[in-house]
Protein backbone atom coordinates (compact mmCIF):
# COMPACT_ATOMS: atom_id res chain seq x y z
CA UNK A 1 0.00 0.00 0.00
CA UNK A 2 1.63 3.45 -0.74
CA UNK A 3 1.74 6.14 0.91
CA UNK A 4 -1.46 7.78 -0.65
CA UNK A 5 -3.20 5.05 -0.53
CA UNK A 6 -2.92 4.18 3.45
CA UNK A 7 -3.84 8.52 3.46
CA UNK A 8 -7.29 7.71 2.06
CA UNK A 9 -7.75 4.24 4.15
CA UNK A 10 -7.30 6.16 7.29
CA UNK A 11 -9.60 8.91 5.57
CA UNK A 12 -6.72 11.70 6.58
CA UNK A 13 -6.06 13.50 2.57
CA UNK A 14 -6.26 16.54 1.48
CA UNK A 15 -5.65 19.75 3.08
CA UNK A 16 -5.96 20.05 6.98
CA UNK A 17 -5.89 23.99 8.35
CA UNK A 18 -3.85 24.20 10.92
CA UNK A 19 -6.06 26.44 12.38
CA UNK A 20 -5.30 30.04 13.68
CA UNK A 21 -7.00 30.50 17.25
CA UNK A 22 -9.20 33.87 17.48
CA UNK A 23 -8.76 35.53 21.05
CA UNK A 24 -10.80 37.87 23.10
CA UNK A 25 -9.50 40.72 24.96
CA UNK A 26 -8.57 38.72 28.25
CA UNK A 27 -6.21 36.37 25.50
CA UNK A 28 -8.80 33.07 26.09
CA UNK A 29 -10.26 31.62 23.27
CA UNK A 30 -13.11 33.42 21.04
CA UNK A 31 -14.91 30.51 20.42
CA UNK A 32 -17.62 31.90 18.80
CA UNK A 33 -15.22 33.64 16.55
CA UNK A 34 -13.29 30.32 16.00
CA UNK A 35 -16.51 28.63 15.55
CA UNK A 36 -17.40 31.32 12.61
CA UNK A 37 -13.69 30.43 11.13
CA UNK A 38 -14.38 27.27 10.59
CA UNK A 39 -17.57 27.23 9.01
CA UNK A 40 -16.35 30.05 6.60
CA UNK A 41 -13.49 27.91 5.59
CA UNK A 42 -16.28 24.68 5.46
CA UNK A 43 -18.17 27.27 2.87
CA UNK A 44 -15.19 27.38 0.64
CA UNK A 45 -14.80 23.11 0.90
CA UNK A 46 -12.17 22.63 3.87
CA UNK A 47 -13.82 20.78 6.46
CA UNK A 48 -10.66 19.01 8.10
CA UNK A 49 -9.06 20.72 10.61
CA UNK A 50 -6.01 20.97 12.90
CA UNK A 51 -7.02 22.39 16.04
CA UNK A 52 -4.53 23.50 18.72
CA UNK A 53 -1.53 22.71 16.45
CA UNK A 54 1.82 24.26 15.71
CA UNK A 55 -0.49 27.65 13.76
CA UNK A 56 -3.61 27.34 16.61
CA UNK A 57 -1.09 27.66 18.90
CA UNK A 58 -1.71 24.66 21.42
CA UNK A 59 1.21 24.86 23.70
CA UNK A 60 -0.35 27.88 25.17
CA UNK A 61 -3.37 26.32 25.90
CA UNK A 62 -4.62 24.65 28.75
CA UNK A 63 -6.66 21.12 28.60
CA UNK A 64 -9.51 22.22 29.91
CA UNK A 65 -9.64 25.51 27.37
CA UNK A 66 -8.88 22.58 24.82
CA UNK A 67 -11.78 20.99 25.78
CA UNK A 68 -14.24 23.53 25.47
CA UNK A 69 -13.40 25.27 22.38
CA UNK A 70 -13.63 21.96 21.00
CA UNK A 71 -16.72 20.89 22.67
CA UNK A 72 -17.76 24.62 21.10
CA UNK A 73 -16.92 24.02 17.62
CA UNK A 74 -18.57 20.41 17.84
CA UNK A 75 -21.91 21.78 18.83
CA UNK A 76 -21.92 24.61 16.28
CA UNK A 77 -21.88 22.19 13.27
CA UNK A 78 -18.13 20.92 12.91
CA UNK A 79 -17.67 17.29 12.41
CA UNK A 80 -15.51 15.71 14.91
CA UNK A 81 -14.10 13.02 12.58
CA UNK A 82 -12.83 16.54 11.02
CA UNK A 83 -10.43 17.64 13.48
CA UNK A 84 -7.33 16.32 14.85
CA UNK A 85 -6.44 17.73 18.03
CA UNK A 86 -3.16 19.21 18.93
CA UNK A 87 -1.54 17.09 22.81
CA UNK A 88 1.45 18.64 24.02
CA UNK A 89 2.70 17.25 27.97
CA UNK A 90 5.69 15.92 29.19
CA UNK A 91 3.56 13.68 31.13
CA UNK A 92 1.67 10.87 29.14
CA UNK A 93 -0.89 10.39 32.13
CA UNK A 94 -1.82 14.08 31.43
CA UNK A 95 -1.44 12.89 27.19
CA UNK A 96 -3.80 10.21 27.99
CA UNK A 97 -6.53 11.76 30.20
CA UNK A 98 -7.00 14.52 27.40
CA UNK A 99 -7.30 11.86 24.70
CA UNK A 100 -9.78 10.05 26.62
CA UNK A 101 -12.02 13.46 27.60
CA UNK A 102 -11.55 14.65 23.64
CA UNK A 103 -12.64 11.24 22.36
CA UNK A 104 -15.68 10.93 24.87
CA UNK A 105 -16.48 14.18 22.72
CA UNK A 106 -16.30 12.39 19.44
CA UNK A 107 -12.42 13.11 18.67
CA UNK A 108 -10.66 10.33 16.99
CA UNK A 109 -7.79 11.76 15.81
CA UNK A 110 -4.53 13.39 18.22
CA UNK A 111 -1.70 14.78 17.34
CA UNK A 112 1.12 14.28 19.56
CA UNK A 113 4.60 15.79 19.97
CA UNK A 114 7.23 14.20 22.13
CA UNK A 115 7.23 15.18 26.10
CA UNK A 116 9.55 17.80 27.17
CA UNK A 117 11.87 17.38 29.17
CA UNK A 118 15.38 18.93 30.99
CA UNK A 119 16.92 15.65 30.44
CA UNK A 120 18.32 13.78 27.76
CA UNK A 121 16.08 10.74 26.93
CA UNK A 122 17.32 7.86 24.27
CA UNK A 123 14.91 6.04 22.09
CA UNK A 124 13.65 3.28 24.50
CA UNK A 125 12.24 6.02 27.13
CA UNK A 126 10.57 7.84 23.86
CA UNK A 127 9.28 4.46 22.97
CA UNK A 128 7.93 3.90 26.49
CA UNK A 129 6.63 7.27 27.31
CA UNK A 130 4.06 6.68 23.70
CA UNK A 131 3.50 3.08 24.72
CA UNK A 132 2.48 3.93 28.19
CA UNK A 133 0.16 6.72 26.73
CA UNK A 134 -1.68 4.36 24.41
CA UNK A 135 -2.13 2.11 27.13
CA UNK A 136 -3.44 4.45 29.46
CA UNK A 137 -5.84 5.91 26.58
CA UNK A 138 -7.62 2.64 26.44
CA UNK A 139 -10.09 2.98 24.08
CA UNK A 140 -10.58 1.45 20.64
CA UNK A 141 -10.49 3.36 17.21
CA UNK A 142 -8.57 6.42 17.65
CA UNK A 143 -6.02 7.65 15.55
CA UNK A 144 -2.20 8.33 17.01
CA UNK A 145 -0.39 11.00 14.66
CA UNK A 146 3.23 11.78 15.89
CA UNK A 147 4.33 15.50 15.79
CA UNK A 148 7.29 16.23 14.61
CA UNK A 149 8.46 19.76 15.60
CA UNK A 150 11.88 19.85 13.96
CA UNK A 151 13.65 20.89 16.99
CA UNK A 152 10.31 23.69 18.12
CA UNK A 153 9.69 23.79 21.66
CA UNK A 154 13.04 22.20 22.94
CA UNK A 155 10.78 18.96 22.20
CA UNK A 156 12.64 16.04 20.22
CA UNK A 157 11.81 13.94 17.35
CA UNK A 158 11.28 10.56 17.11
CA UNK A 159 14.05 8.60 15.63
CA UNK A 160 12.80 6.09 12.83
CA UNK A 161 13.39 3.60 14.99
CA UNK A 162 11.35 4.13 17.50
CA UNK A 163 8.68 4.93 15.01
CA UNK A 164 8.87 1.82 13.49
CA UNK A 165 8.76 0.34 17.08
CA UNK A 166 5.69 2.06 17.23
CA UNK A 167 4.00 0.96 14.44
CA UNK A 168 4.89 -2.54 15.00
CA UNK A 169 3.24 -2.35 18.27
CA UNK A 170 0.63 -0.09 18.20
CA UNK A 171 -0.31 -0.85 13.83
CA UNK A 172 -4.12 0.43 14.19
CA UNK A 173 -3.32 3.73 16.88
CA UNK A 174 -0.56 4.82 15.62
CA UNK A 175 -1.32 5.65 11.97
CA UNK A 176 0.38 8.85 10.88
CA UNK A 177 3.33 11.73 10.89
CA UNK A 178 2.77 15.33 11.03
CA UNK A 179 6.26 16.65 10.08
CA UNK A 180 6.95 20.25 11.02
CA UNK A 181 10.41 20.44 9.60
CA UNK A 182 11.43 22.69 7.26
CA UNK A 183 13.64 20.86 5.53
CA UNK A 184 12.19 18.93 2.83
CA UNK A 185 14.70 16.46 3.53
CA UNK A 186 13.38 15.50 6.31
CA UNK A 187 10.01 14.51 5.19
CA UNK A 188 11.27 12.48 2.05
CA UNK A 189 13.48 10.68 4.43
CA UNK A 190 10.28 9.61 6.58
CA UNK A 191 8.22 9.10 3.13
CA UNK A 192 10.64 6.93 2.15
CA UNK A 193 11.18 5.03 5.36
CA UNK A 194 7.20 4.78 6.34
CA UNK A 195 5.83 4.88 2.38
CA UNK A 196 3.91 1.67 3.16
CA UNK A 197 3.26 1.46 6.33
CA UNK A 198 2.27 5.33 8.01
CA UNK A 199 0.99 8.71 6.01
CA UNK A 200 3.56 11.76 6.43
CA UNK A 201 1.78 15.20 6.38
CA UNK A 202 4.39 17.98 5.45
CA UNK A 203 3.63 21.07 7.11
CA UNK A 204 5.80 23.74 5.57
CA UNK A 205 4.35 24.72 2.42
CA UNK A 206 7.07 25.03 0.29
CA UNK A 207 8.15 22.02 0.38
CA UNK A 208 4.71 20.89 -0.63
CA UNK A 209 5.94 22.06 -4.35
CA UNK A 210 8.35 19.96 -3.90
CA UNK A 211 6.88 17.04 -2.39
CA UNK A 212 3.41 17.19 -4.94
CA UNK A 213 1.65 14.94 -6.22
CA UNK A 214 0.83 14.67 -2.77
CA UNK A 215 -2.26 13.38 -0.93
CA UNK A 216 -2.31 15.07 2.49
CA UNK A 217 -0.40 18.39 4.20
CA UNK A 218 -1.26 19.91 6.89
CA UNK A 219 -1.10 23.91 6.20
CA UNK A 220 -1.07 27.88 7.97
CA UNK A 221 -1.31 29.08 5.37
CA UNK A 222 -4.83 27.09 4.38
CA UNK A 223 -5.84 29.75 6.95
CA UNK A 224 -6.13 32.32 4.00
CA UNK A 225 -5.29 30.97 0.94
CA UNK A 226 -6.77 27.53 1.22
CA UNK A 227 -7.74 27.19 -2.50
CA UNK A 228 -4.01 27.53 -3.40
CA UNK A 229 -2.95 25.18 -1.37
CA UNK A 230 -5.20 22.18 -2.76
CA UNK A 231 -3.85 22.94 -5.90
CA UNK A 232 -0.56 22.79 -4.80
CA UNK A 233 -0.81 19.42 -3.43
CA UNK A 234 -2.57 18.12 -6.22
CA UNK A 235 0.10 19.61 -8.42
CA UNK A 236 -2.60 21.62 -10.54
CA UNK A 237 -0.66 24.01 -11.45
CA UNK A 238 -1.56 25.03 -15.71
CA UNK A 239 -5.24 25.45 -14.89
CA UNK A 240 -5.14 27.28 -11.80
CA UNK A 241 -2.93 30.20 -12.35
CA UNK A 242 -3.70 33.52 -10.38
CA UNK A 243 -4.20 36.52 -12.56
CA UNK A 244 -3.18 39.27 -10.33
CA UNK A 245 -4.39 42.43 -11.68
CA UNK A 246 -1.35 44.89 -12.27
CA UNK A 247 0.90 41.76 -12.14
CA UNK A 248 1.63 38.89 -14.29
CA UNK A 249 0.06 34.84 -13.69
CA UNK A 250 1.15 33.53 -11.11
CA UNK A 251 1.30 29.63 -10.60
CA UNK A 252 0.00 28.14 -7.27
CA UNK A 253 3.37 27.55 -6.20
CA UNK A 254 4.73 30.62 -6.92
CA UNK A 255 1.40 32.52 -4.97
CA UNK A 256 3.08 30.06 -1.95
CA UNK A 257 6.66 31.08 -2.62
CA UNK A 258 5.39 34.99 -3.11
CA UNK A 259 3.55 34.87 0.64
CA UNK A 260 6.47 32.95 2.67
CA UNK A 261 8.44 35.60 1.38
CA UNK A 262 6.61 37.95 2.72
CA UNK A 263 6.06 36.05 6.05
CA UNK A 264 9.93 34.99 6.62
CA UNK A 265 11.19 38.11 8.21
CA UNK A 266 8.12 38.22 10.97
CA UNK A 267 6.81 35.91 13.01
CA UNK A 268 4.40 33.23 11.33
CA UNK A 269 1.42 33.33 13.50
CA UNK A 270 0.98 36.77 14.19
CA UNK A 271 1.17 37.05 10.38
CA UNK A 272 -0.89 34.99 9.48
CA UNK A 273 -3.25 36.29 12.38
CA UNK A 274 -2.87 40.18 10.59
CA UNK A 275 -3.79 38.96 7.37
CA UNK A 276 -7.01 37.03 8.75
CA UNK A 277 -7.65 40.31 10.34
CA UNK A 278 -7.62 42.00 6.86
CA UNK A 279 -10.25 39.45 5.21
CA UNK A 280 -12.41 39.62 8.36
CA UNK A 281 -11.79 43.33 8.87
CA UNK A 282 -11.69 42.39 12.65
CA UNK A 283 -8.56 44.32 14.94
CA UNK A 284 -9.18 41.22 17.28
CA UNK A 285 -8.00 38.36 15.13
CA UNK A 286 -4.39 39.93 15.85
CA UNK A 287 -4.48 38.95 19.15
CA UNK A 288 -1.56 36.49 20.00
CA UNK A 289 -1.35 34.29 22.97
CA UNK A 290 2.09 34.85 25.32
CA UNK A 291 4.61 33.37 25.00
CA UNK A 292 3.98 34.66 21.44
CA UNK A 293 4.15 38.05 20.96
CA UNK A 294 2.28 41.13 18.74
CA UNK A 295 4.05 42.68 16.04
CA UNK A 296 5.74 45.63 16.53
CA UNK A 297 3.96 48.43 14.88
CA UNK A 298 6.31 49.03 12.30
CA UNK A 299 6.54 45.87 11.46
CA UNK A 300 2.61 45.62 11.03
CA UNK A 301 2.61 48.58 8.89
CA UNK A 302 5.10 46.57 6.62
CA UNK A 303 3.46 44.04 6.59
CA UNK A 304 0.22 45.56 5.85
CA UNK A 305 1.64 47.20 2.16
CA UNK A 306 3.23 43.90 1.51
CA UNK A 307 -0.12 42.20 2.08
CA UNK A 308 -1.47 45.64 -0.24
CA UNK A 309 0.80 44.07 -2.91
CA UNK A 310 0.67 40.47 -2.61
CA UNK A 311 -3.17 41.08 -3.40
CA UNK A 312 -4.71 37.90 -2.50
CA UNK A 313 -8.00 36.89 -4.55
CA UNK A 314 -11.18 36.10 -3.86
CA UNK A 315 -10.39 32.38 -6.04
CA UNK A 316 -7.34 31.72 -3.93
CA UNK B 1 -21.80 21.15 7.17
CA UNK B 2 -25.05 21.85 5.44
CA UNK B 3 -24.99 25.31 3.36
CA UNK B 4 -28.27 25.23 2.33
CA UNK B 5 -30.59 28.04 3.49
CA UNK B 6 -27.84 29.45 5.27
CA UNK B 7 -26.49 33.46 4.58
CA UNK B 8 -23.31 34.67 3.23
CA UNK B 9 -22.10 38.16 3.69
CA UNK B 10 -19.81 39.26 0.21
CA UNK B 11 -17.93 42.19 -0.90
CA UNK B 12 -18.93 42.49 -4.79
CA UNK B 13 -17.81 45.45 -6.80
CA UNK B 14 -16.90 47.46 -3.56
CA UNK B 15 -20.10 46.88 -1.64
CA UNK B 16 -21.02 45.12 0.70
CA UNK B 17 -23.85 42.48 0.56
CA UNK B 18 -25.93 39.78 2.34
CA UNK B 19 -26.83 37.11 0.22
CA UNK B 20 -28.48 33.53 0.67
CA UNK B 21 -26.83 30.21 -0.49
CA UNK B 22 -28.74 29.59 -3.10
CA UNK B 23 -28.40 32.94 -4.77
CA UNK B 24 -24.75 32.68 -4.24
CA UNK B 25 -23.96 29.27 -5.95
CA UNK B 26 -25.28 31.57 -9.31
CA UNK B 27 -22.53 33.88 -8.77
CA UNK B 28 -19.73 33.83 -11.31
CA UNK B 29 -16.63 32.12 -9.24
CA UNK B 30 -14.53 35.08 -8.62
CA UNK B 31 -16.88 37.70 -8.97
CA UNK B 32 -17.17 38.27 -5.25
CA UNK B 33 -14.89 38.05 -2.14
CA UNK B 34 -16.82 35.31 0.92
CA UNK B 35 -16.39 37.24 4.03
CA UNK B 36 -18.51 35.00 6.19
CA UNK B 37 -21.24 32.08 6.54
CA UNK B 38 -24.14 32.49 8.55
CA UNK B 39 -26.57 30.09 9.55
CA UNK B 40 -29.35 32.84 10.10
CA UNK B 41 -30.35 36.02 7.96
CA UNK B 42 -30.13 37.67 11.04
CA UNK B 43 -26.56 37.25 12.22
CA UNK B 44 -25.59 37.89 8.24
CA UNK B 45 -27.61 41.32 8.47
CA UNK B 46 -25.67 42.04 11.66
CA UNK B 47 -22.22 41.73 10.13
CA UNK B 48 -23.52 43.59 7.31
CA UNK B 49 -24.03 46.30 9.42
CA UNK B 50 -20.71 46.35 11.32
CA UNK B 51 -18.58 45.83 7.76
CA UNK B 52 -20.96 49.18 6.54
CA UNK B 53 -20.15 51.14 10.07
CA UNK B 54 -16.73 50.54 9.39
CA UNK B 55 -16.29 52.00 6.31
CA UNK B 56 -18.05 54.70 7.12
CA UNK B 57 -16.28 55.30 9.77
CA UNK B 58 -13.01 55.31 8.02
CA UNK B 59 -14.37 57.55 5.18
CA UNK B 60 -14.95 60.02 8.07
CA UNK B 61 -11.87 60.15 9.53
CA UNK B 62 -10.46 60.33 6.02
CA UNK B 63 -12.53 63.27 5.43
CA UNK B 64 -11.29 64.84 8.95
CA UNK B 65 -8.31 64.56 7.55
CA UNK B 66 -8.95 66.28 4.33
CA UNK B 67 -10.75 69.47 6.67
CA UNK B 68 -7.46 70.00 8.30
Amino acid sequence: MTNQNIASSIGFHGVWVDVLVPLQADLNVDEPKLASHLRNLSAKGFENFVMFGQAGEGTTFSADEKLSAVAHVIEAGVDANNLLLGVSSSSYTEVAQFIRKAYAKGVRRFLVSAPQYDHPYNNVGLFDYFDQLIKQTNQPSWQLFIHQLGGKNQAADLPEVTLADLKKVHPHIFVGIVDQDVHVNHTVELIRAFDTSLVVASCHEPNLTILSPTDVCVSALANVMPNVIKHVIAHDFVNNATKVPGMKVAKPDDRVTELMTILAQYPQVAALKLMLSQHYRMESWERVRPPNTLLTKEAKTKLMAAFKTFNLQATE
Amino acid sequence: MNFANTWYVIERNNHFETIAHEALVLLEEGSYVMLQNFATHHEAHEEHKRLVMMAIGDAKAKLDHLKK
